[in-house]
């Protein structure tokens, strides 16, 4: 059974009383294995996000099955997800999410801080997360004293810092230049080499094009699975 | 999440806007703080009149002539008769008249009291200079007078008023003692009056037998209802009339007291709770605009792993500090402030250890339960909503 496995997963927004119903999502069937570095590319409004979050249970679906590990998503209750989230889950955002307030080492921290890790410990794992993004020396910087390309590294940090096994990010370059972006990238598929299932929602073909497999998306449904040959 | 934890992130949650949370504590400062002071106030009033009441004598029954009776039947005739009552030792009767006393070319207006020679001590009053009246003075209605403290300064200054004269309406009085300041008894000053014998008061002055009030001490605390019943009986018997005299004794004057007191400070502390309550309302309200404020927190932080249960805590925690961060400035307050109003307004107040607990227990139970709800309503985001939220 693979890490990652939705049946007939369809998700329907309703907009007011019933009246408009976007079908965001319309009957998706996935399969992927641990350690695979899946990029979903699609229009806009195609279901990417959507899909995403489902996957990295932050929302359920409307119908069908999510299993997870051999595990029926829809049959955990809401802090039973929150541990999913904490341990298994990695996130990493568009517009970064980080905490204005804290700094970068006290964002990276974060998910330990859930997760109920004594506070030396979890200090010292945060700047060895930070360590591997390659931004040890920022680690008392505040979001806003970073670039963009930094905070995203911080947030990668962050989806990093609990061991997880799988990390999600939606379109994690899309507000960064390219320099940037391709270092993110090489991080995320350095990441993948340490053998975490990474999935990336993306609209640029380039960084698509690091990863050995392709989803495309039209309409809420997946119109095409594609992977490259071993080597390429 | 470890307990170190929430208490840094509901106290980062207080300091991280220190003005704000000034301006919200400042409901449940004035609310707890207005507790304690109305209870101080209610606690000293009570206190006070307790011991007044007391310093009067002990096992005191007041006996005075109706509201409503033409004639009055307490009279000399009287005295003898109550002080036949096995249960009743001393009795004191008190001929009272308000009346100008001269000396020189001063002229004082003062309570005279006309009484007898055992008045000193069923009324605890002591003497600071020469003797009270003797039964001797009584017996032959002399011209020798007691001075009360503020009287005799009054009048004679520096000078030794021990046998100097004093003129009331036509007569004159040889003054043989003056007595102690006994302090203001709530009603009147009890230092501004003069005491003369009750015989020569009724013949001299007032012209007639009647007696205000007599002074009956019960022989001890035990047999004050006793007494009471028996001066009672005895008086129906020689009036036949109920509406034509009053009694009272000492304890149901301190229960009246101590009620009116009491209900007073239930009344103002009422008032004072409900600024509490509005304090509680500010907390809710700005604990619901932080809440919204912070959506895309909430967020980020369910999205890392963070239980409902958590983000309520951390809510909770952040408005019982607020709440308890304006209890204990508002015990500091309170008791600032009621010793402010014991000296600016010369009022008496006893800081009840009491009230401070009261005070510190609603503000606990105010932050929580107007903590709960934006509390829960944070809780409950759904993560996704909290994480699109700009
Ligand atoms: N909370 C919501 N309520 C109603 N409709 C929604 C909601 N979220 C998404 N949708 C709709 O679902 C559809 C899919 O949205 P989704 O965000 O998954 O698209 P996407 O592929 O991520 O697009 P983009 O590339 O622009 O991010 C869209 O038509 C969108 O309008
Ligand atoms: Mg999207």
């Amino acid at each position: 059974m693979s890490l990652i496995e939705l049946k007939e997963v369809s998700k329907i927004y309703s907009m007011g009383k019933g009246s408009i119903e976007v079908r965001a999502l319309k009957g998706v069937d996935l399969a992927v294995d641990e350690g695979e570095f899946v990029s979903i590319m699609g229009q806009s409004g195609s279901g990417k996000s959507t899909l995403l979050n489902i996957v990295g249970c932050l929302d359920k679906p409307t119908s069908g099955e999510y299993w997870l590990d051999g595990c029926l998503v829809g049959s955990l209750g809401s802090d039973e997800l929150a541990e999913v989230r904490n341990k298994i889950m990695g996130f990493v955002f568009q517009s970064f999410n980080l905490l204005p307030k804290l700094t970068a080492v006290g964002n990276v921290e974060l998910p330990l801080v859930y997760a109920g890790v004594h506070p030396r410990i979890r200090r010292e794992e945060a700047i060895r997360a930070l360590d591997m993004v390659g931004l040890a020396d920022r680690a008392s910087h505040r979001p806003n004293e970073l670039s963009g390309g930094q905070q995203q590294r911080v947030a990668i940090a962050r989806a990093l810092v609990s061991n997880p096994r799988v990390v999600l990010a939606d379109e994690p370059t899309g507000n960064l230049d390219t320099k940037s972006s391709y270092e993110i990238m090489d991080i995320l598929a350095d990441m993948n080499k340490r053998g975490i299932t990474v999935v990336i929602v993306t609209h640029d073909p380039d960084i698509a094009a690091y990863t050995p497999r392709v989803l495309t998306f039209r309409d809420g449904e997946c119109i095409e699975d594609v992977r490259a040959l071993e080597g390429v | 999440m470890r307990p170190a934890d929430y208490l840094r992130l509901a106290l980062s949650g207080v300091t991280s806007n220190p003005f704000r949370s000034i301006l919200t504590a400042l409901g449940v400062i004035i609310g707890v703080s207005a507790v304690i002071i109305t209870v101080s106030i209610g606690t000293g009033a009570k206190v006070q009149t307790q011991s007044q009441i007391q310093r009067l004598g002990s096992n005191l029954i007041t006996i005075s002539s109706g509201y409503r009776s033409l004639r009055s039947v307490i009279t000399s005739d009287i005295l003898p008769i109550i002080e036949n009552i096995n249960t009743v030792g001393e009795v004191v009767p008190q001929v009272q008249r308000q009346s100008t006393v001269v000396h020189g070319a001063e002229g004082l207006s003062t309570t005279v009291t006309g009484t007898s020679a055992n008045y000193p001590s069923v009324r605890n009053l002591k003497l600071a200079q020469g003797s009270f009246l003797t039964d001797a003075d009584i017996d032959k209605g002399s011209w020798n007078c007691v001075l009360g403290a503020d009287l005799a300064e009054e009048l004679f200054g520096d000078d030794n008023p021990l046998g100097q004269k004093v003129r009331l309406d036509r007569v004159r009085f040889t003054v043989i003692g003056v007595a102690q300041r006994q302090g203001d008894s709530g009603f009147a000053s009890s230092d501004n009056a003069m005491y003369v014998p009750y015989t020569t008061m009724q013949r001299r002055i007032t012209g007639s037998k009647n007696i205000n009030t007599i002074i009956a001490q019960a022989v001890d605390a035990s047999s004050m209802d006793l007494a009471y019943s028996q001066i009672y009986a005895m008086l129906m018997m020689a009036t036949g009339d109920e509406d034509s005299f009053r009694i009272s004794n000492q304890a149901d004057m301190l229960e009246v007291a101590s009620d009116v007191t009491d209900t007073m400070t239930l009344l103002l502390s009422g008032i004072a709770a409900v600024s509490l309550v509005v304090g509680g309302i500010g907390i809710m309200n700005i604990m619901l605009v932080s809440v919204t404020e912070r959506t895309r927190e909430i967020g980020i932080r369910k999205a890392i792993g963070a239980k409902e249960h958590e983000i309520l805590s951390q809510f909770m925690l952040e408005a019982a500090a607020l709440s308890l961060a304006g209890g204990l400035l508002g015990i500091v307050v309170g008791l600032v402030g009621s010793r402010i109003v014991s000296q600016v307004f010369s009022w008496p107040t006893a800081v009840d250890m009491k009230s401070v607990a009261l005070g510190f227990t609603l503000s606990l139970i105010v932050g929580v339960f107007f903590g709960a709800y934006p509390a829960y309503k944070g809780a409950k985001l759904d993560p996704i909503v909290g994480l699109r939220y700009e």
